[in-house]
């Protein structure tokens, strides 16, 4: 099932290989969103992509979830609410304004508002709408997770997820951030492309580079910072953190110099990248005033 | 959990202007309701505890006094003592301050007043809910006492010390003899003699101080001097250098010592009128607390006294207990990311290299918080302050009337912010502060350090029209830090409250002292004035 999304989630689906195939000729694949089918029908279970944008997804999860007996939020939509959870910042005449009416490439924009499904106020993720049995973040989820996921639904057992911060995975070397000693772990805060040389095995932190791993929960196996990038805390926050953003504000103003971070980074997109529907953030429709 | 509610009429202080009987008729559901005349009045005291015994609770809240008067009193600690041993962990006390924060401050609103005594014991009984035993470090306290300062104050202190059996170190940055010219040629000529041939006591000059750890009762002192490192175990510390001789080196050792400043950076003991050499350590005192040229030799013997007396009644009990404020840490959540090292200003969080997970030495951790806040995967509570506690409390606010138009979450540090409250409504009884507007809700939060954004967020979530931190100076913070973290984390909330939509106005912060109830009463005023001007609330 795919709703708010990139289809990404699907991708990584197909990218699991044997463990598809293996699926295959165990179960029954009776919807995909490639497929005729229009009607949801019963399933044991149903892997859902995308976060709740637009009264159809709204719609089609109900559906989901009385249709089928198991249902797994797949990824960082339906998990968190995801990128395109980034237009809560706004009101919705605001979000649609933009996207039709003020692009540079618009020409004679119209604002839809037939035959397409609606765009609800807010962006909600799987979670806020339905009750799910497990949930797999990641942008996408990685493809050995998703096998150990559908092997484990064959066998009847879904498995048990990590639940550390992505420094637990994470194999580059910390020396400053473990020296009880109070204060900054560096002078200044740059993007990776202002570094001279990016040190290969050193803490991104302790560079002056903002990463997300430890407000980032873990089951990526650190694929970013092995690739000489910092985290960007595509899986969301860790499950006893209540939200990502605040906990970025919280943990790095003792560790970066926080006047540096506000001159460089936007806060809130680098917080709430990848979850702001989740956020404690009154959504739009909660809030009496506009956006100055 | 058996819980007993006891209300106090604080002898008619509080009577007079909440309904008790009907506050007390609203808890139909906890074990034990029952109000009483006075808290302090012997017979009643033992009535309580009788009462807590026999129906067996193990939790209690104090509706009445500050908790001020427990916390910052020999007695009242004593008191709290009695309670423990009668099956009642001190973190399950809850307090609703009903006398000083709502009969005095808003003594000309009674229906107000109503409103919030109640909500204040719901987030009590809340809180007794949400929180977790605390255990306590025991440790058989040290018969030796570390002096710093070869002053008058200090030669005297040791001179007790030494005659009441106990062994001392006195310690001093500069060179020998003892600084204060009257001690040769005056009076207490004798008493240096007899403290420098003593041999239980053992005086070091040229020293410097590089690390203080642990607790009341069991303390390392490590020092420095030409003949290299060393350190001396002690059960207490006695501070005996002047702010005005020695103000760069009581600067140097404040925030290992838990001594707490004022403005001018002197010494403010833990509760100036009745404990006026105690820092908020037991052990730890300083003497005099303003100690001058001008100072008669006679006061200074007298805070001498005072300070050897304070830490003697501890050090002769058989045991000490150190609560162990912080939860222990999630091995499930924590990756071992050091944040939390980064961020103690103590020392007392560390990775341990080979389990990768953080730990926290509980003999140097302090209780303030912001380790807590800053873990990025939320795998440590303050058990003391329970960040589920604070969610609770926000909500039972928030769901208050609006009692005068608008509605301000006040959070208000321990250090500072809620003793200036308590101030603020003793100033009011007396005539001398305006009260403070019933709009104005405070909730106590350990320390600047301890606010969660996360607290902040809900707060705007549920429809606070403004929220306030109350808290110490700068460069005052009992956890001297911690204030300054919290104006870190702030500067970058806001971007997000604005990106939001939220005007970042509505967030504000109010440094006070306790000195200053009046002033805050009427920054408070003020703060409401504007919030009604923003949210377009007419005067009422």
């Amino acid at each position: 099932m795919w709703l708010q999304g990139c289809s990404g989630c699907h991708i990584s689906l197909l990218d699991t290989g044997d463990a598809i195939a293996e699926v295959a000729n165990a179960a029954n694949v009776v919807y995909t969103p490639i497929s005729d089918e229009r009607k949801v029908p019963k399933a044991d279970i149903v892997l859902v992509e995308g976060a709740v944008a637009n009264e159809e997804n709204e719609e089609l999860l109900t559906l989901v979830r009385k249709n089928a007996d198991t249902v797994v939020a797949l990824g960082t939509c339906a998990c968190h609410g995801g990128i395109g959870g980034l237009r809560n910042l706004h009101r919705l005449d605001q979000v649609m304004t933009r996207a039709f009416l003020e692009t540079p490439s618009t020409a004679d924009g119209v604002v839809p508002d037939e035959g397409v499904p609606q765009l609800n106020d807010s962006v909600r993720s799987v979670r806020e709408v339905i009750d799910v049995d497990f949930a797999l973040p990641g942008c996408p989820p990685p493809a050995d997770s998703i096998a150990r996921l559908l092997a484990g639904a064959l066998e009847g057992s879904l498995p048990e997820l990590p639940t550390h911060n992505l420094c637990e995975e994470c194999s580059r070397l910390r020396q400053d951030m473990l020296l009880p000693q109070r204060g900054f772990i560096c002078d200044e805060v740059r993007a990776v492309f202002e570094l001279d040389e990016v040190d290969p095995e050193l803490c991104f932190l302790e560079q002056g580079v903002l990463c997300m791993g430890p407000t980032t929960q873990e089951g990526c196996g650190a694929k970013c910072p092995t690739g000489n990038m910092p985290c960007r805390g595509c899986m969301g926050p860790t499950p006893k953190a209540r939200e990502q953003g605040c906990k970025l504000i919280d943990s790095i103003a003792s560790i970066l110099p926080a006047g540096a971070i506000m001159y460089l980074e936007d806060v809130v997109g680098t917080g709430y990248r990848f979850s702001l529907p989740v956020s404690i953030c009154p959504k739009p429709t909660e809030k009496k005033e506009g956006k100055r | 959990m058996k819980t007993g509610l006891f209300i106090s009429r604080a002898r008619g202080a509080i009577g007079e202007v909440i309904d008790l009987d009907q506050l007390a008729a609203g808890y139909p559901g906890v074990d034990v309701v029952k109000t009483y005349e006075d808290f302090f009045d012997a017979r009643e005291q033992e009535d309580l505890v009788r009462t807590i015994t026999q129906e067996e609770l193990d939790s209690v809240v104090l509706a009445g006094n500050s908790p001020k008067y427990y916390e910052d009193s020999l007695s009242g600690s004593l008191f709290l003592k009695e309670l423990h041993d009668v099956g009642v962990n001190p973190n399950r006390i809850a307090y609703a301050n009903l006398l000083e924060q709502i009969a005095y401050l808003n003594k000309d609103d009674p229906r107000a007043a109503q409103i919030k005594a109640k909500a204040y014991v719901d987030i009590a009984i809340a809180r007794l809910r949400a929180a977790a035993d605390v255990s306590e470090l025991e440790t058989a306290p040290r018969q030796a006492v570390l002096v710093i300062g070869a002053t008058v104050a200090g030669i005297v202190a040791a001179q007790r010390l030494l005659q009441l059996g106990f062994g001392v170190h006195l310690l001093d940055r500069q060179s020998p003899p003892p600084r204060d010219f009257t001690l040769y040629t005056g009076e207490l000529a004798p008493t240096v003699a007899w403290v420098e041939r003593h041999p239980g006591a053992s005086l070091v000059f040229n020293s410097e101080i590089t690390d203080i750890d642990g607790m009341d009762g069991d303390y390392a002192v490590s020092y420095r001097t030409d003949e290299g490192d060393s350190k001396v175990f002690v059960g207490g510390i006695i501070v005996a250098i002047s702010h005005e001789h020695d103000a760069d080196w009581m600067a140097e050792i404040r925030p290992v010592l838990q001594i707490d400043v004022d403005a001018d950076g002197r010494y403010r003991s833990k509760n100036p009128a009745t404990l006026p050499v105690q820092t908020s350590a037991a052990c730890i005192a300083v003497v005099p607390p303003h100690i001058d040229d001008s100072q008669m030799v006679r006061d200074k013997i007298a805070g001498a006294d005072s300070a050897v007396l304070q830490i003697v009644t501890t050090l002769l009990s058989r045991e000490v207990r150190q609560q162990v404020a912080i939860s222990a840490v999630d091995d499930t959540a924590c990756g071992g990311c050091g944040t939390c090292v980064k961020t103690c200003y103590f020392k007392a969080c560390t990775v341990d290299l080979g389990r990768h997970r953080s730990v926290v030495d509980a003999r140097r951790c302090r209780g303030c918080g912001k380790c807590v806040v800053a873990c990025p995967t939320g795998a440590k509570d303050l058990l003391i302050d329970p960040t589920a506690a604070a969610l609770d409390a926000i909500h039972i606010l928030a769901d208050t009337p609006p009692l005068d138009g608008v509605r301000i979450l006040a959070f208000s540090c321990s250090g500072c912010g809620y003793p200036s409250l308590d101030a603020a409504g003793v100033l009011t009884k007396d005539g001398q502060a305006p009260g403070v507007p019933a709009s104005v809700l405070p909730l106590k939060i350990r320390c600047g350090g301890r606010l969660d954004s996360q607290f902040v967020l809900e707060a705007f979530k549920r429809g606070f029209d403004a929220v306030t931190v109350i808290r110490c100076h700068e460069g005052q913070c009992h956890n001297v830090i911690g204030n300054l973290d919290m104006d870190r984390r702030l500067n970058l909330l806001r971007e997000v409250l604005r990106a939001q939509g939220i005007d970042s106005d509505r967030l504000r912060l109010i440094d006070t002292s306790t000195i200053e109830g009046a002033g805050l009463a009427q920054d408070l005023h003020q703060l409401v004035r504007q919030v009604k001007e923003m949210r377009g609330v007419t005067h009422g």
